[in-house]
């Protein structure tokens, strides 16, 4: 952990001291001579540094599952997250539906490089597994997102190109190609749309293994928490090859809620129902 | 089902409800859930003794509806939880298979670093899939599923303090749930029904001899680790026989529940695509006390022994350019010689299919193998999925072999080879 937090600091302090060097006078958004890897970097740089210090959060989200032929079927989960800087998060999640799998209980401690370490609670043997962490391409319960798709953005999990600017519904946004780093994601590279002001996502282009077009995301519904945290309250991911589609709708965010370490021991599994 | 209502389990239910009754009107959340399940068993081969219901009929079935209503109330910011889970079934066939049990019915205090529980609860340890060692705070409810998954809710206090460290648990378990069997007229049993009703204890004290267990268990990294202790009643029944009037005969089998130690070791090392498993324990039982038993005689080989479980599991992910995950599993399980424990030199080796889709479809095809007598095996499939947000399906079915001239525990249910259909409605 604390040597990728090393590593990202040096890096981010070698791209600060490039920038002061190459481009005393511009910023990050109208650098136009900045080489693409750099530009990218620090783009990612800015959307990890403008989302840290939330410490901890929690929510409830809805998952819509729609399939080619537009049956749906509905998924309702509590989620709580505690930010761990220079890694990736702890999050726990618990399932209200469908009913016969209420009360199962998933732990994450998501990792920037690493493979992730996860805990799966099920009420029915009353046991705690943990699981096998190869999975982050897999799809999460069933759905369109995968493991590493819901996992929390961490700037050394991919390395960066930035593309263009290009606006998204009448908004600038930067356009970069994210290359991921961790041996076992299920993609080749991300086309992600960065808005311009927030610095969140707000489209990211999936490709899969053999290089092909796989999953678009889009990122609505921005709303500010702290006066300072941007978080969509409405994320489509479209399916090309199987022409599926998953919705999550997000409602009661609340931040600073009191989590703190303690709270995603993996012995809290059994009493979170 | 008159001793599964007992005086502790009465008073422990009065402490939690009337300690806990003022709290429940301010309490922020209540919830009922739960499933009932309807059930079908066909037999495929006909059955063997005289009194089973089947007796050399051929599809014999058996009919049954379970109930396990669920209430949940948390209050004090989900510190405070109380959970109620009774459980009832109703069978066709056997009068034993058909009972209830109160599963749960606890209260469960989490404040700083430790937690308190006190009521009926259910516990398990390991990380194994053939077969659970390490795992003893609970009974198994043996007539609800051959392969021992189900348990009985057990009464207890424990205290569990989670630091750095790892979390130690302690448990004082002052009741102990008799094994559940199969009756005269039921399936998945020896030739003669095992008389529970009449069971006998080392201890004077039967079921009120308190047990004491103490479990350390901690993650380090890719490591999961659990070191446990157990004194008191053993869970697994031994048998003992009664004599019968004509010499040589025997009249029933009883289940003899001694005293013991047990040390368990648990360990799990998860790597990127590989689970590796190992469960050790040492038990160690008292010496049975044949005088005082005159009119029995006890089925024991020895009274120590070591047994033990390792194997892995290993996950191919997305496999033939699906969502779906293929687990492969092989185990090992090993006895000491003579030592009671019935799961010795069998290799058990299973494929776990699970689909990541919207209906949650998973199967899992197993077999367990001796390896000194290739003619005992057991094969079985689990399969179920999901119909609507409400309904699930699930197939269990299990084909048990051995030789007829060799006594082994499966050899007589050697017979009982079955396909369990069951619906199961959550709500």
């Amino acid at each position: 952990m604390n040597k990728f937090r090393n590593k990202s600091t040096l890096m981010g302090s070698l791209t600060t001291l490039l920038l002061a060097a190459y481009l005393p006078t511009q910023s990050i958004a109208s650098g136009v001579v900045m080489n693409p890897e750099l530009r990218g970097l620090a783009i990612a740089q800015e959307v990890e540094s403008r989302d840290t210090g939330w410490h901890d959060a929690k929510a409830n989200m809805q998952m819509i599952l729609t399939n080619a032929e537009g049956e749906q079927s509905i998924r309702e989960i509590r989620q709580r997250l505690l930010e761990v800087e220079g890694d990736g998060d702890k999050g726990l999640t618990i399932f209200d539906a469908p009913r016969d799998i209420k009360g199962t209980g998933f732990l994450s401690y998501t990792h920037a490089i690493d493979a992730d370490e996860q805990w799966l609670f099920l009420p029915a043997l009353t046991r705690v597994k943990r699981i096998a962490s190869n999975n982050k391409s897999g799809p999460f319960i069933g759905s369109q997102f995968s493991y590493e798709d819901i996992s929390s953005f961490e700037v050394a999990k991919f390395s960066y190109t930035y593309l263009r600017d290009e606006d998204v519904d009448g908004r600038p946004a930067f356009v970069i190609e994210n290359t991921p780093k961790y041996k076992y994601s299920g993609y080749t590279r991300l086309i992600t749309w960065i808005d311009q002001e927030r610095y969140v996502p707000v489209k990211i282009a999936y490709y899969d293994r053999k290089n092909k077009l796989f999953k678009t995301q889009t990122f609505n519904d921005y709303k500010q928490y702290l006066n300072q945290y941007w978080r969509s309250h409405s994320q489509k991911m479209e399916n090309h090859i199987n022409g599926k589609l998953t919705q999550l709708e997000w409602t009661n965010y609340t931040f600073n809620t009191g989590l703190d370490l303690k709270d995603f021991n993996r012995t809290v599994l059994k009493r979170l129902k | 089902m008159i001793k599964s209502i007992n005086v502790t389990g009465i008073v422990l239910a009065l402490v939690v409800n009337v300690l806990l009754f003022p709290v429940f009107s301010v309490a922020d959340e209540l919830e009922m859930t739960g499933f009932v399940a309807l059930e079908t068993r066909l037999f495929t081969e006909q059955a063997r003794y005289v009194e089973q219901q089947d007796y050399r009929k051929q599809w014999g079935s058996q009919f049954s509806i379970a109930l396990n209503p669920e209430w949940y109330r948390q209050w004090n910011g989900g510190n405070d939880v109380v959970t109620f889970r009774p459980f009832y079934r109703i069978d066709s066939v056997d009068n034993k298979r058909q009972h209830g049990d109160i599963r749960e019915l606890v209260w469960l205090h989490a404040q700083g670093d430790w937690e308190l529980t006190l009521g009926i609860d259910q516990v398990f340890w390991g990380v194994s899939e053939s077969q659970h060692l390490v795992d003893i705070i609970n009974q198994t409810d043996a007539v609800e599923s051959i392969d021992g998954e189900t348990k009985l809710g057990q009464p207890m206090l424990s205290v569990k303090l989670i630091k750095d460290w790892g979390v130690v648990e302690a448990f004082v378990l002052p009741y102990f749930r008799e094994r559940t069997f199969s009756g005269k007229d039921g399936r998945l049993r020896p030739s003669l029904a095992i008389d529970g009703g009449n069971a006998i204890y080392q201890s004077s004290t039967e079921d009120r001899h308190v047990d004491y267990a103490l479990r350390w268990s901690h993650s380090i990294d890719i490591l999961d680790i659990g070191l446990s202790y157990f004194t008191g009643t053993g869970r697994d029944a031994e048998f003992a026989v009664t004599r019968g009037v004509e010499p040589g005969s025997i009249a029933s089998y009883v289940p003899y529940y001694s005293q013991i130690q047990q040390f368990g070791i648990d360990a799990q090392l998860t790597l990127d695509t590989i689970l590796w498993k190992l469960e050790v324990i040492h038990r160690k039982l008292d010496t049975f006390d044949a005088e005082k038993y005159s009119d029995v005689v006890l089925i024991r080989n020895a009274n120590e022994g070591v047994a033990a479980n390792v194997g892995f599991e290993y996950t191919l992910v997305g496999i033939f350019e699906t969502d779906s995950d293929l687990g492969l599993l092989m185990e090992y399980q090993y006895g000491s010689e003579n030592f009671l424990l019935e799961a010795k030199d069998n290799v058990f080796l299973g494929n776990r299919w699970v689909l990541n889709n919207e209906d949650g479809s998973e199967f899992l095809v197993g077999l367990v193998q001796n390896v000194n007598d290739g003619g005992e095996r057991s094969v079985f499939v689990e399969a179920s999925a999901r119909i609507n947000h409400a309904l699930r399906w699930r197939v269990d079915a299990w084909l048990l072999q051995a030789d007829e001239d060799k006594q082994t525990g499966i050899t007589a249910i050697e017979k009982d080879d079955f396909i369990n259909v069951s619906l199961e409605y959550y709500f």
